[in-house]
């Protein structure tokens, strides 16, 4: 009997094994006994330290025979005080009164503090170090030239890689439940905070993925993730618990729904524990977040259903890029027909949380908020549509002869590959205007006018950045990625630098301000006629550029074939 | 067609930043064929193989493995399993045992069990790392990693082997193996493209060799035709009598093209141009002339001045 089930079982295993082979080699690789061994010894004296630290809180034991005693105080008790410090009180049998629920609720907290940090910052550096070494070794390819999807060996990497990790936070599992269950947090509550913690490592592993897959550096690559993802996580964490109004009705709220420790203003609220014990953002606080005018936060079931649907959303079009890109490393780091979608979805979220305020005044800096970040978003398509140099040039040297898209030059600079990225980058800068434009005129009063010129003067710098760097990716330099970075910094950042160290305001000279990055801030103070000049102007520099690229390309592919020529013939004499 | 072609590529081209490294090339071939593939370091050889294991992108044309067309995403897990491929780096992982490494890969390959034990312990044997199948990969040898890699290329049974220089680097023992291991996989009906800067590497494997030049395919043709065409066939004979009878029956035979006389002995040098026929006629003739023949040796050039020959060709 007991052979049968451990056959049973050990064929379970088998089959578990069997099903992902790349989880496979995770395993085989990483869960040695030694290595397990040290995980769980970590967790369980992390544990150790986190209840001892708590229970250091309670009261001390009386010692026997002092008849002298003074008031002992701390986080829980019962009696008269404040902040941290309350007195402890004795029931009639001369027992301390504890507030055990508040001992649990903060027990739980920290493991989920602590999990999350552990879980994003440590697993995002163990996915991109081992990533990063396969591929700059060379054994990623061998598994890209295997029948296995891309899918099922990055799910694999997801899975296996950080799975000492794993096998941590399980050991973690049960004290986390009983300390919610202590705390009298509803079991629903719990589970869905699992969920949301499972999310938020499927978002930023796959994230992680796409970072590790990109082409440039190595080294650098694990420690700048995680640095980042730490630097996120402690900035907001940190703000969740000191700053009740966290809310700031912009587009920065989005952030937080990143960050699965919002969700557990929630569970706190569903103890009833009195909110000045805890001191974290309370969900009163949440429901000023509006999305579209509309207070979902209120509600936990709502609040949580959108903090995973943001989620899941982002999780979904990652993995479509790292479906394409895992095959793919040499192409761009998104294809043109995905990157209308993102712009799509992106322009949806972000003007949802833009239309926050109901007064005209602060939903105008709302929306220049808005510009700014669809510029910095603009700079993040040009670098991830851009082909380079190499690419360009075949695709204008063989366009006529591979192209899928039976050569209509507009169908393939709008959906093809390797083609220049300026018209893609233009269609989606087309869709976010039009799409915001509505909200514009139909929220904003006076200021609707320079909020719109505003936004096409900036989706204009955006194009000549584009069509700019674009050039410069043609060029025979060595350094030319660097370079065109360097151009389009200096494009953005120059202008306003020099107009602010030479004291000129938007307010005196807004047409030099009008080519800066945000010239939402200088419309308003501009003539229809300057900012029209300004347009003309842009659009004589994206002309001018464009046919200097066209020029440039035509003369690559002529030049290629004449290069073929030549050997061919020096082979043949 | 009577045989079906295992590669067929048209007018595949690489580029790498200006300059061609894989230059319009039509390759063909043959299943069942051990193709070898030379040519100097720099000539396109690593690239060609990797566009032809999928591995990199071509800039430019087509490649078909039996007729089916070869493309570098998800849509061909079918096509993939008829490719071994073997680069020429072979990188492996130091955490996993030999056995490990292997199972991998024949997960990774759709191989079920219980045919995956049965096929890993068959491939131990067949590259004689049996004894190390429990052995980190990390402490092994370089020929046994050599041979291990070449084990993980062939362990779901691939149809067509794609070899990068895989004998550079080793020594002359390891090499004698590993080219045991190609013969045995030849007669299991792989075909095979293998690929060395060094002819003598592959002279007795092939059946066909293809040689690179910058990027060009500069000549394709199997070992036969290369001999018949380019190979000089030579006999050599030997008379008691007089020399000058001899050379004058030579001349009345038109497959007879120059010959030389061997200085110190009565024995000629002859560059013969015709087949087997040819050469029983010519006997027939000399020895109805009553010539007194003591040596009658028929032998040809060997690949390697051929190889010399075409180097030959191909610089003037
Ligand atoms: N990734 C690459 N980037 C740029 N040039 C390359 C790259 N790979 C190969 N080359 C160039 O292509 C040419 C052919 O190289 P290769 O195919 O490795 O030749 P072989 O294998 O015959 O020695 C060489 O001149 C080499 O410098
Ligand atoms: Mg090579």
């Amino acid at each position: 009997m007991k052979n049968i089930q451990l056959h049973n079982s050990i064929s379970l295993w088998e089959r578990f094994l069997d099903w992902n082979p790349q989880l496979f080699r995770e395993i085989k690789g990483k869960l040695k006994t030694r290595n397990v061994v040290i995980a769980a010894a970590i967790s369980t004296l992390v544990q150790f330290v986190v209840v001892i630290s708590l229970l250091g809180e309670l009261p001390a034991p009386e010692t026997k025979n002092g008849y002298f005693q003074s008031i002992q105080s701390g986080r829980y008790g019962f009696g008269s005080g404040y902040g941290d410090r309350w007195t402890y009180t004795k029931d009639m049998f001369d027992n301390w009164v504890i507030n055990w629920q508040l001992l649990w609720l903060d027990l739980f907290i920290a493991l989920s503090i602590i999990s999350i940090f552990a879980l994003l910052i440590v697993g995002t550096y163990m996915l991109v170090a081992d990533t990063v070494k396969e591929e700059s070794r060379g054994t990623l390819n061998f598994i890209r030239l295997t029948p296995q999807s891309a899918g099922s060996i990055l799910l694999g990497k997801i899975l296996g890689v950080p799975i000492l990790l794993y096998v941590a936070m399980l050991l973690f599992l049960p004290l986390h439940f009983t300390a919610g269950l202590g705390a009298r947090i509803p079991l629903t509550l719990i589970l869905s905070f699992y969920g949301v913690i499972v999310a938020s490592c499927a978002f930023f592993y796959s994230l992680a993925l796409l970072w590790s897959l990109m082409n440039f550096g190595s080294s650098f690559k694990p420690w700048l993730a995680s640095g980042a993802m730490g630097l996120f996580l402690f900035s907001l964490t940190t703000a969740l618990f000191h700053h009740p109004r966290l809310i700031s009705n912009t587009l920065w709220d989005w952030l937080l729904l990143f960050n699965p420790s919002i969700v557990l203003s929630y569970l706190i609220d569903a103890t009833y524990l009195p909110q000045h014990q805890v001191d974290f953002l309370p969900v009163g606080n949440l429901g000023e977040l509006v999305f579209y005018g509309q207070a979902w936060w209120t509600k936990a079931s709502w609040g949580i259903g959108f903090v995973l649907f943001n989620l899941s959303l982002w999780i979904y079009w990652c993995w479509s890029v790292l479906k394409r890109r895992f095959h793919n490393p040499q192409h761009t780091l998104i294809g043109k027909s995905q990157s209308y979608w993102i712009t799509g979805w992106i322009v949806a979220i972000a003007l949802g949380f833009t239309l926050q305020n109901t007064s005209s005044y602060r939903l105008t800096d709302n929306f220049i908020l808005l510009q700014f970040c669809l510029g910095i978003f603009g700079l993040g398509l040009i670098a991830a549509l851009s082909p380079h140099r190499q690419a360009l040039h075949d695709w204008a040297r063989y366009r006529h002869q591979t192209s899928r898209e039976g050569n209509v030059l507009w169908k393939e600079l709008v959906f093809g590959e390797n083609s220049p990225s300026t018209v893609a980058v233009a269609i989606n800068l087309a869709i976010a205007i039009a799409y915001i434009t509505p909200s514009i005129l139909l929220h904003l009063d006076r200021d609707r006018h320079y909020t719109l010129l505003g936004f096409i003067l900036g989706a204009g710098s955006i194009i000549l950045c584009a069509i700019a760097a674009q050039l410069i990716l043609t060029m025979k330099t060595r350094k030319r990625s660097a370079l065109s970075i360097i151009t389009v910094a200096s494009m953005l950042i120059i202008p306003p630098l020099c107009l602010g160290i030479a004291d000129i305001y938007p307010q005196n000279l807004p047409q030099a301000w009008l080519f800066s990055f945000i010239p939402t801030i200088a419309t308003k103070y501009a003539t229809t006629s300057a900012v029209l000049l300004t347009m003309l102007g842009q659009w004589l520099g994206v002309a001018v550029i464009g046919f200097q690229m066209t020029r440039k390309l035509q003369q690559a592919g002529a030049s290629e074939t004449k290069m073929l020529l030549d050997r061919t013939n020096s082979l043949n004499d | 067609m009577t045989q079906e072609l295992a590669i067929a590529t048209y007018g595949l081209t690489k580029r790498f930043e200006g300059h061609m490294a894989v230059n319009d090339i039509d390759l063909r071939i043959k299943q069942g064929e051990v193709y070898g593939l030379i040519g100097p370091n720099g000539a396109g050889k690593t690239t060609l193989i990797r566009m032809l294991a999928a591995a990199e992108e071509p800039t430019k044309g087509e490649i078909y493995l039996n007729g089916d067309r070869l493309l570098r995403d998800d849509s061909n897990p079918l096509l993939k399993k008829r490719i071994g491929y073997l680069p020429d780096d072979f990188p492996l992982y130091d955490d996993l045992t030999v056995w490990d490494y292997l199972d991998y890969f024949a997960r990774l390959y759709h191989l079920p069990q219980p045919a995956r034990h049965r096929r890993l312990l068959e491939v131990l044997e067949l590259v004689q790392l049996e004894s190390k199948r429990k052995s980190i990969i990390s402490t092994l040898s370089r020929g046994m990693k050599q041979r291990l890699s070449l084990a993980r290329t062939i362990i779901h049974e691939p149809i067509l082997l794609l070899l990068d220089e895989p004998v550079s680097g080793l020594d002359p023992l390891a090499r004698q193996q590993f080219r045991q291991i190609i013969k045995i996989l030849q007669e299991a009906g792989m075909t095979i493209l293998i690929s060395s800067h060094v002819l003598s590497d592959l002279a007795e494997l092939c059946t066909s060799v293809g040689i690179m030049e910058l990027g060009f395919l500069v000549e394709s043709a199997s070992l036969k035709e290369l001999y018949r065409r380019l190979s000089r066939q030579q006999i050599i004979l030997s008379t008691l009598g007089k020399m000058e009878v001899l050379q004058q029956k030579l001349s009345q035979n038109s497959c007879v093209e120059t010959w030389e006389t061997i200085p110190q002995s009565n024995s000629l040098k002859v560059n013969f141009t015709g087949g087997e026929t040819n050469r029983a006629e010519l006997l027939r003739s000399l020895i109805l002339a009553d010539i007194p023949l003591t040596e009658f040796h028929y032998s040809q050039e060997d690949l390697e001045t051929i190889f010399l020959k075409l180097g030959h060709q191909q610089t003037s």
